[in-house]
Order: structure tokens, then C-alpha cells, then sequence
């Protein structure tokens, strides 16, 4: 499956249904390209399931984003963009698992990237996700103690917010 | 509420003019000489600057009285917020990111005012969180432009983000600024909206201890959602502080 992050969640509910333009209209703000930066391609994240989803998207969080925040993504299934064009896009200072993970789906119109917006809207399969601010941060403080040397990865704020936590009793998941 | 801004070295762009062209602020096509001497938009004499009113769309940016003090390289100004978010060839690193940032930080409040404008109408999660960011470095540059923002009632997403900002700023050695800050999350502690609610406890941390807790004590009258819990666990932090 794929994980799609560039979205915010209440664009992508799920088991709707019937979705109206407006409905679509929201959601293509999620897909649409910023031609205007030179952007080609949409990134996803290819995953195996919901648990690595979450780990990619967590580090993606803790690597990407300068402050801890709230984070959604939406996971598609392979058969939803089987028949897109697909690449593989490493980005060199990227975390590995996010790099090694990363790919575009190229070369689409503004026209097809709407007829992309509906389909998965009313994908049934689509899962929507979010994460809120302190479930990130519990996850966080547990990644750190997975991957001590992350640490080094992280912005002043991250390492503001989760060093006064490193003592509370850790997460479950 | 006079909102007022304590300045030292408001203007100091690192690379002021060079080959860009430069825009007075509300103009979109007038040509101006390649290098400018600025006239100081603050009094000296009282250490404050009048900042531009925030009024009409992104187009007519500000209002008259700063046309005439304000320059600036909107084509530079649209480039760089192109960049916002980002994370891909050389702002690929943590590194490259900070330093892309540097050319917000050199336009203080007036990048603030730009962004926040722009703010209005982004719909990209990447860029709104690369403004956002862009405000918290800004540190007290941002906080004045950020309240006119609020003042005028943006729809919840966008006082959500501003919100956001705030909670980066350290207003503990500015208890004025902070006072003011103070007033404005107040009247979003008490919102109906779940998320604005929690970003705005978040933005307490800005305040001094003191403020923070009076302000997040006072909500425990109302708030009774699972946000209840962190209110607690943020009034144990401050008062450990």
C-alpha cells in the first residue's frame, strides 16, 4: 500500500460514499501540484502496513517538520494507482526509511490529478489518519529510544519539547 | 489595545538590493532604483514601530501610509515563499532549510506581515507549516503582526497556525508583549472548536509562568474534553518552573 502525507484529514473522510464537488474540490488542494515551484510528481510512501505507515510518518514528523505537530496522512491501497506512472525518487538527506521508501506518481495533468482526487475519495479501501500533537510526541520519545542516534536529526524545538519527557513512563505502542 | 513593538535593528537585510527589482509595498509593477536608502518607520524616541494595518487582500497589501517607507523585492519576497515547505534538493537537510530561512529572518515584522497575508489564502500543508515556522524565527518580530492577524477573526485554520507560532516565541523577558499575547489566546482558550482549544494551551507556553497558569487555571473551569487532562499537566509544568 501507500502512504500519502501531504493531506489534512478532515479532506479525506472516510466511508462516505457519495462525495460532492465541494467534497473534491477540498481534496485536489491536497493533490495539487505546485506547478509554480516546478513540481512534476506527487510523493508517496511505499508500505507494507498500517504499523510501518506509522513509523513513516513519524519520521517524516520528527526529520521534516521543525516542530513537534499534529500529522495525517491517508493510506491507498497498490490497485487504487496500479495503473499510474510510477518513480523512484531517493532523496539524499532524507531518513533512510523515508528515502528508501519515497516515490513519485509522475507526469500528470492538472485534469488527471482531479480524476485522481475522486477516485480516491471514493476508494473504499482509503484509510484516512491522524495523528494527533501528543500521540506524536509519545511515539517520538519511543523512536529515541529505538534509534538513540535520531537525536542528532532533530531541531532545537523537537529536542525542547521531548528531552523534559525522556522521564515520563513510555507509551505501550 | 496599542499594540507596540520593541526594536533595535529593525532593518538590516544581509543582501539589500541587488539585481531584483524592488516593489514598494501595494505596488505590483513599479520600477525603482537599484539601491534605496530606507527612511526609519519607527520612532526612536519611543523605541516602537507603527506597523502597517493588515486590511484588504493580498493584493493591495498595505496600507498607504507604509507605500512610503517600505521597500522591498517582492519578486525575491514570491521566490523564497515558493520555497516554504519544501524539503527536497538543497532544503533537503535541517541545514539547508536554516539557511534558505535566514532571508525571512532579515525582513523581521515585514516578512511577518507578508507571510501572514499570504497565510490567508494558502491551502498547501507544507507551506502553511513552513510560514509557520518562518513566524516562530521571527521570534518577537512576529508577535505584533500575528495579533492584528487575530484581531481581525481569521477563520479557525488560520488562527489555529498563527496560534501555533506563538507557542515558539519566549515572551518571558517582554511582560507587555506578553499581556497582550495573553488577551488574545485568552479568547481562544474558551472557543468551541476542539482544535483551536488545544493549540491555544499550547501557545501558554509562550507566557511567562505566572500568566500561563492563571490563564490555563481559569479554563479548568470550562474545559471538559480530554484536553483536560494535558490543562493539569501543563499548570504541574509551569508551576515547576
Amino acid at each position: 500500500m501507500w502512504l500519502l502525507r501531504r493531506v489534512k484529514a478532515e479532506r479525506w473522510p472516510e466511508g462516505q460514499g457519495k462525495y460532492t464537488q465541494e467534497d473534491v474540490a477540498a481534496a485536489y488542494e491536497d493533490l495539487r501540484l505546485r506547478r509554480e515551484n516546478d513540481e512534476t510528481g506527487i510523493s508517496v510512501y511505499k508500505v507494507a502496513d498500517e504499523k510501518e505507515a506509522e513509523n513513516v510518518a513519524l519520521l517524516y514528523a520528527m526529520t521534516l517538520r521543525r516542530r513537534p505537530q499534529k500529522f495525517d496522512y491517508i493510506l491507498i491501497p497498490d490497485t487504487a494507482i496500479a495503473d499510474l506512472p510510477m518513480r523512484k525518487e531517493t532523496e539524499e538527506g532524507h531518513h533512510p526509511s523515508l528515502s528508501d521508501r519515497h516515490y513519485e506518481i509522475d507526469g500528470l495533468t492538472d485534469k488527471e490529478v482531479e480524476q485522481l482526487t475522486t477516485r480516491l475519495l471514493g476508494c473504499e479501501e482509503r484509510r484516512t489518519f491522524h495523528l494527533d500533537r501528543r500521540r506524536v510526541e509519545s511515539l517520538a520519545l519511543n523512536q529515541i529510544d529505538a534509534e538513540p542516534q535520531l537525536a542528532d536529526e532533530l531541531s532545537p524545538e523537537w529536542l525542547k519539547t521531548l528531552e523534559p519527557r525522556r522521564s515520563e513512563p513510555k507509551s505501550d505502542s | 489595545m496599542a499594540l507596540t513593538l520593541r526594536r533595535t535593528q529593525f532593518w538590516k537585510p544581509k543582501e539589500p538590493f541587488t539585481n531584483d527589482t524592488k516593489h514598494t509595498l501595494g505596488s505590483d509593477s513599479q520600477e525603482l532604483p537599484s539601491r534605496i536608502v530606507l527612511p526609519p518607520v519607527f520612532s526612536a524616541s519611543t523605541g516602537t514601530i507603527p506597523l502597517p494595518d493588515l486590511q484588504g487582500s493580498p493584493q493591495d497589501e498595505w496600507d498607504s501610509s507604509s507605500r512610503r517607507s517600505v521597500v522591498y523585492p517582492e519578486k525575491r519576497f514570491r521566490k523564497e515563499y515558493l520555497r516554504l515547505g519544501t524539503v527536497t534538493g538543497d532544503l533537503a537537510t535541517a541545514e539547508g532549510r536554516a539557511r534558505a530561512g535566514l532571508f525571512w529572518t532579515d525582513w523581521g515584522a515585514y516578512a511577518a506581515e507578508w507571510l501572514i497575508l499570504r497565510l490567508r489564502d494558502e491551502t498547501n500543508v507544507d507551506v502553511v507549516a513552513g510560514v509557520v515556522d518562518v513566524l516562530t524565527s521571527l521570534g518577537e518580530e512576529s508577535v505584533v503582526p500575528i495579533l492584528r492577524a487575530l484581531e481581525k477573526q481569521p477563520e479557525a485554520e488560520k488562527a489555529a497556525s498563527l496560534l501555533e507560532a506563538l507557542e515558539w516565541i519566549d515572551l518571558s523577558d517582554n511582560l507587555p508583549l506578553a499581556r497582550d499575547v495573553a488577551d488574545k489566546i485568552k479568547v481562544y482558550l474558551s472557543d468551541e472548536k476542539y482544535e483551536l482549544r488545544e493549540v491555544a494551551y499550547y501557545a501558554t507556553r509562550a507566557l511567562p509562568p505566572a500568566i500561563a497558569t492563571e490563564l490555563l487555571e481559569l479554563s479548568l473551569t470550562w474545559e471538559m474534553s480530554d484536553l483536560r487532562e494535558f490543562v493539569a499537566s501543563e499548570i504541574r509544568d509551569r508551576n515547576s518552573e
